[in-house]
């Protein structure tokens, strides 16, 4: 399996005036490609970050990003926007579909932007919002559509490039516990069916158990990475115990390396 | 948005009225006659004041006739002599403008007769007392009976009636060139002044491109025949109609494009209104373009989206403007009687300007579109 997604010491740093913040102070990481891989931590943990510089919109301050072997790092702007258009899909906690276009608009988007003839576009977006189960609401507005439903949609516009990595930044915040289990169980799906890798971002073990892989963030920087609970690893610990265990085990070594000694974990269930 | 439309509309309604009223002032020129040359005794500073036009008689009627004998280009020339007389008829007692002309008169003014019969040679020799009346003057004088052959009194002269001139309308001065009266130039010099030389030569040309070259022959005859000496000046003057045709024609442009420099300010105006209403467009569709981005737009694609919404905007204005334009220039043309005249180009021209306009004012708002940070604005409200 090819390593689609490869951080070496990867730094962030954010310049506010006075302050500097470091979002990630040094993340070594690899994702092979078919992976799929929740990145779990508490707030500030660099999570979110971490996950737009995964999908180029935004760009390490220091080491290395690879994405697909290709240092993309240092790419300009434009170069990025190709990225995200060719190898990359987006699902987010609020939807952000375009209010003013109808679902299959909205899939159409990257298309768009990729060059793709009308007809082709039309096609493929019709296929896509069958794949999710909303071939019936092509001509709805976002408004006109439940929050699954406007998840799906966004779900069918991440996917419709054909990317190699589809990023889910906390794509349950916003919809009740039934729905999300649909729409976690279609991304599971849509997972399986072709060798797409995901990368989900969510603070909550019973979503991020539905990855195979769990990688736990804290201030800045990988503290565990395990197999998920549904693939036979260990319980998701607590994600405020994994954080007050690593600020202790800082304090005393303040080299700022970590250690795997984190703990009896509290246990959260977890679904097989 | 409104800005651009009363720029374009202004545009339109100023230059359709002046290319109206430029034409309109050339066909009365034309009506004068373009190849008409004036010579008039004196002569002018550099500045064309006529401080000394006039002023001493150099000019005779043999010049006249030696003008039409020997310069090639020239067709007719009449020696004239013009004053103000006391007319009185049956009816009436009127100011009137009498014109002594030769015979030829009507040639070199080319302007026909309505009744009766021209002033001919035989009247000039006899100094007759006859005279041609105009549309104006007749009804003055005579109401609406026939003026032929009525006996009128030209500052206490008897004279008859013998012609009436067709109508010629306003000159292009504002003056009514059909209150007037025409008669034998012997006549007017002998018994209605006390003058013995006419007041100016009025010569028509052959063609209308042979006016400078009939301009130049009159000149070198007459100075050969006042005996002017190399250095010294002319002592009379040549005037075209069609220079100051020319010169009015350069004065109508130079308003009009200044006329229109003060139309575009407005559409300046509509283009910063424009930039504005991007502006906060952007600021509104923050979100809109974040998303865009993460979707896999890049800088150039988002730019090129404000710039088209920009020159859109503005296209619709410049619609609405040159309709709006078409419509007021009507209007305008039917209340003051002036024609308007528009072009294809005066419709396609300011349209494609303020679309021009549109773009360059959308350009910063486009910038500050592109230049959006995808992260942040996702996170915007």
């Amino acid at each position: 399996m090819s390593k689609i997604v490869e951080f070496k010491n990867a730094q962030k740093v954010y310049d506010m005036g006075e302050v500097q913040v470091h979002a990630l102070r040094g993340i070594d990481l690899t994702i092979a490609e078919g992976e799929f891989a929740a990145v779990m931590g508490a707030s500030g943990s660099g999570k979110s970050t971490l996950l737009n510089i995964i999908g180029c919109l935004d760009q390490p301050s220091g080491g290395v990003y690879l994405l697909d072997g290709q240092r993309v790092d240092r790419l300009d702007e434009e170069e990025l926007a190709r990225c995200r258009r060719t190898k990359l899909g987006y699902v987010f906690q609020s939807f952000n579909l375009l209010h003013s276009s109808t679902s299959l608009e909205n899939v159409e988007l990257p298309m768009v932007y990729l060059g793709v003839r009308r007809r082709e576009r039309r096609q493929r977006a019709r296929a896509a919002l069958e794949t999710v189960g909303l071939a019936d609401r092509m001509g709805h507005m976002p408004w006109q559509l439940s929050g699954g439903q406007q998840q799906r949609v966004a779900l069918a516009r991440a996917l419709v490039n054909r990317p190699r990595v589809l990023l889910a930044d906390e794509p349950t915040g916003n919809l009740d516990s039934k729905t999300s289990e649909e729409v976690l169980e279609l991304l599971v799906r849509l997972h399986a069916e072709g060798s797409l890798t995901v990368v989900l971002v969510s603070h909550d073990a019973d979503i991020a158990a539905y990855a195979h892989r769990i990688v736990i963030l804290h201030d800045g920087l990988v503290v565990r990475d395990q197999p998920s609970p549904s693939k036979g690893g260990p319980p998701i610990p607590n994600i405020k115990a994994v954080a007050a265990a690593a600020a202790a085990s800082e304090q005393a070594a303040p080299t700022g390396e970590q250690t795997e000694d984190i703990g009896a974990p509290d246990v959260q269930s977890a679904r097989a | 948005m409104l800005g651009v439309i009363i720029g374009v509309s202004a545009i339109i309604l100023v230059v359709s009225i002046s290319q109206g009223a430029k034409r309109k002032i050339q066909d009365q020129i034309a009506n004068l006659g373009t190849n008409m040359i004036i010579v008039l005794p004196g002569s002018t500073s550099q500045g064309g004041v006529r401080a000394g036009a006039g002023s001493a008689p150099t000019l005779t009627m043999d010049d006249a006739e030696a003008v039409q004998r020997e310069c090639p280009a020239v067709a007719h020339a009449a020696a004239v002599s013009r004053s103000i007389c006391q007319v009185v008829s049956e009816l009436a007692n009127w100011s009137v403008r009498v014109t002594g002309a030769a015979a030829n008169y009507l040639e070199v003014r080319s302007w026909p007769l309505a009744a009766g019969r021209p002033i001919e040679t035989r009247d000039v020799d006899s100094a007759a007392k006859v005279c041609l009346i105009g549309k104006t003057t007749a009804e003055q004088l005579f109401g609406q009976a026939d003026p032929i052959d009525q006996r009128i009194r030209i500052k206490g002269t008897p004279m008859v009636v013998i012609g009436l001139l067709a109508e010629k309308g306003q000159s292009p001065l504002g003056e009514d060139q059909d209150d007037t009266i025409i008669v034998p130039i012997t006549t007017h010099l002998q018994h209605l002044t006390g003058r013995d030389r006419p007041n100016a030569i009025v010569v028509s040309a052959v063609q209308e491109d042979r006016i400078d070259l009939a301009m130049n022959q009159i000149q070198t005859l007459l100075r050969h025949r006042h005996r002017i000496r190399e250095d010294d000046m002319d002592d009379f003057t040549v005037k075209s109609i069609a220079e100051a045709a020319r010169t009015a024609e350069t004065t109508s442009n130079i308003m009009t494009a200044l006329l229109v420099s003060i139309a575009g300010i407005s559409l300046l105006v509509g283009g910063i209104g424009i930039m504005n209403i991007m502006l906060v467009t952007v600021m509104e569709r923050t979100r809109e373009i974040g998303i865009r981005m993460a979707v896999g737009a890049g800088r150039r694609m988002i730019m090129r989206q404000f710039m088209l919404e920009a020159g859109t905007l503005a296209g619709v204005g410049g619609l609405l403007g040159v309709g709006l334009g078409l419509a007021s220039a009507s209007a305008i043309a039917r209340l003051t009687g002036w024609p308007a005249l528009v072009s294809p180009f005066l419709l396609v021209g300011p349209f494609v300007f303020a679309i021009g306009i549109g773009l360059v004012f959308g350009l910063l708002p486009a910038r500050r579109a592109a230049r959006l940070n995808p992260v942040d604005s996702l996170r915007h409200d």
